[in-house]
């Protein structure tokens, strides 16, 4: 695709989105849906901004990121370890693919209440389901890199006497980064949604709280501007990490598949 | 000059549980003198890539032995052992130049950051890449890119030089060129070269000597002495003997190939 044309597809998505959020300013201005059920986007805005500048709202921001980040952390490690040792035992593969490709049939959100009963009611059941969420994503991808690695590569590296060590560090990690960026991209955006959603459940602290909170308390102001938020920050993130992707890998027209 | 080879008595069956075993090849034995160019032609799937893999000590063959200058060296890769495989085998995260320091790098011996670079532009000299030492892979053709390989494998200064049909996804022109470089590298190296192929023009105009292997299980049928001398060029294929000795291979590997299309068929 060239540059025109990607800067025409950006030109009409842009257009997509400002004309549905401009429909839904009408919509809402000239009263056709009442205020409970929606408010304007200049309105969500407003709010938004003005909830943070309040400090009660800016801790339960920083706890619900302090827990996707300890979450995303813990993921991937957990996951590319697992990928690997899928990956080099093929007995482990046999038995434990099927339970990590059917993974996210499992809805994980049950095993919530199980999970407080184990840790208690703090952080600890937020970041395990932000974890549990996340984690297949990544081990799925690291075992997908390392399994379309070219054998040629692996014999050559033999052939010039490259250690384990080394292999692993300077062949198999280059070798699977585009399907590790993939998984990171899926990790990071389940990790969010695994910590919200706990968050809506049963914490009393957080975003996600703080969303349940103000949608119990018919407070749909602040609730849309939350959502809004939230869909702020998962948009950036991504395109943050679009953006690592795109210059990590420029030159690798051949591996840089998604 | 060293890089003497000895094959004995190597053969390789496959087995796997529930399916009769495969007999890939043997029992074979050959030899290459120090400083030979020997090729082994063959039809396809006559086990001619898994004999190279096992006398590189990438595979284990299910009995015989592999000598280099008298050592044993089946089952292990050897540090004097070179090969340059048919796919496209440069690392595309790395530039050109990164790639051919790679073995000198992270392989057995430690080798000093001023002499990898030192090794590593000569290295880019011979196969003619200089300018383009800071490109990555997927900016080359896939001649240049077989360049990379042949490199990479040359700085590591191989007794033994295996070459698993290297210039098989080639064009004709960009073969003919990179065999005139081949010859010429090995001239400069030393080194003695084993090349697959299954082009018997490749194999005539490269080698001092060409072996025919017959088809599965692949056994030693043919062996043809050239008679080029050292300083080969390309243009030996205008040599009087040079139609005489590829007819003379063909008649040979001619039933084998019939043979190999019925049975795999």
């Amino acid at each position: 695709m060239s540059a025109r044309s990607s800067l025409s597809y950006d030109g009409i998505r842009l257009l997509l989105i400002s004309s549905f959020l401009f429909l839904l300013e009408l919509v809402c201005q000239l009263g056709w849906v009442q205020s409970q059920v929606m408010v304007p986007p200049t309105v969500m805005v407003h709010t938004l901004w003005k909830l943070l500048h309040s400090d009660a709202m800016v801790a339960d921001i920083a706890v619900t990121f302090g827990a996707a980040f300890q979450a995303l952390v813990i993921a991937v490690v957990l996951g590319m370890v697992l990928g690997w040792l899928m990956h080099r035992w093929s007995r482990l593969r046999d038995v434990v693919y099927p339970v990590m490709s059917s993974w996210y049939s499992i809805p994980v959100f049950a095993l919530y209440p199980m999970l407080i009963a184990f840790m208690g009611l703090n952080q600890r059941p937020v970041i395990a389901i932000g974890v549990l969420m996340a984690f297949a994503a990544m081990a799925l991808n690291t075992l997908r890199g390392l399994q379309s690695i070219p054998t040629v590569l692996n014999k050559s590296a033999r052939i010039m006497g490259v250690s384990h060590f080394s292999f692993l560090l300077r062949v198999q990690l280059p070798a699977i980064l585009p399907s590790l960026m993939t998984g990171f991209k899926m990790a990071a955006t389940y990790a969010f949604i695994g910590v919200i959603m706990a968050e809506f459940i049963l914490s009393p602290r957080g975003l996600g709280h703080a969303i349940s909170f103000a949608y119990n308390d018919f407070d749909t102001r602040t609730m849309y501007a939350l959502m809004l938020l939230v869909i702020l920050v998962s948009a950036s993130v991504q395109w943050v990490l679009i953006q690592i992707e795109r210059r990590v890998l420029a030159h690798r027209a051949t591996l840089g598949s998604v | 000059m060293a890089g003497h080879l000895a094959v004995k008595e190597l053969r390789l069956i496959y087995s796997s549980e529930g399916q009769a075993d495969v007999h890939a090849f043997g029992p074979l034995s050959f030899s290459v003198a120090p400083g030979e160019f020997v090729s082994i032609v063959g039809p396809s799937g006559c086990g001619k890539s898994s004999l190279l893999e096992c006398v590189s000590g990438l595979m284990r063959p299910s009995s015989g032995e592999v000598y280099l200058d008298g050592q044993l060296i089946v089952d292990q890769v050897h540090p004097d052992v070179g090969m340059v495989f048919q796919q496209d085998a440069s690392f595309p995260w790395l530039t050109v130049a990164d790639n051919i320091a790679f073995g000198l790098r992270y392989g057995r011996d430690h080798v000093p950051a001023k002499k990898i670079r030192f090794l590593v532009e000569e290295a880019l000299e011979q196969v003619g890449l200089t300018e383009f030492a800071n490109h990555y892979p997927s900016q080359l053709s896939g001649g240049m890119r077989q360049r990379v390989s042949m490199a990479r494998t040359l700085v590591m200064r191989p007794q033994l030089l295996l070459l698993d049909e290297p210039f098989a996804s080639l064009d004709l022109q960009t073969r003919l060129l990179m065999g005139e470089e081949l010859l010429q590298l090995w001239r400069q190296s030393g080194a003695s070269v084993l090349l697959i192929t299954h082009s018997l023009e490749e194999a005539v105009m490269l080698s001092d000597r060409v072996l025919v292997m017959s088809a599965r299980p692949g056994l030693l049928r043919h062996e043809l002495v050239t008679g080029w001398s050292r300083d080969r060029h390309t243009d030996i294929t205008t040599h009087p003997d040079f139609s005489a000795h590829v007819n003379a291979l063909w008649a040979v590997l001619r039933d084998e190939a019939i043979t190999a299309m019925r049975t795999q068929a």
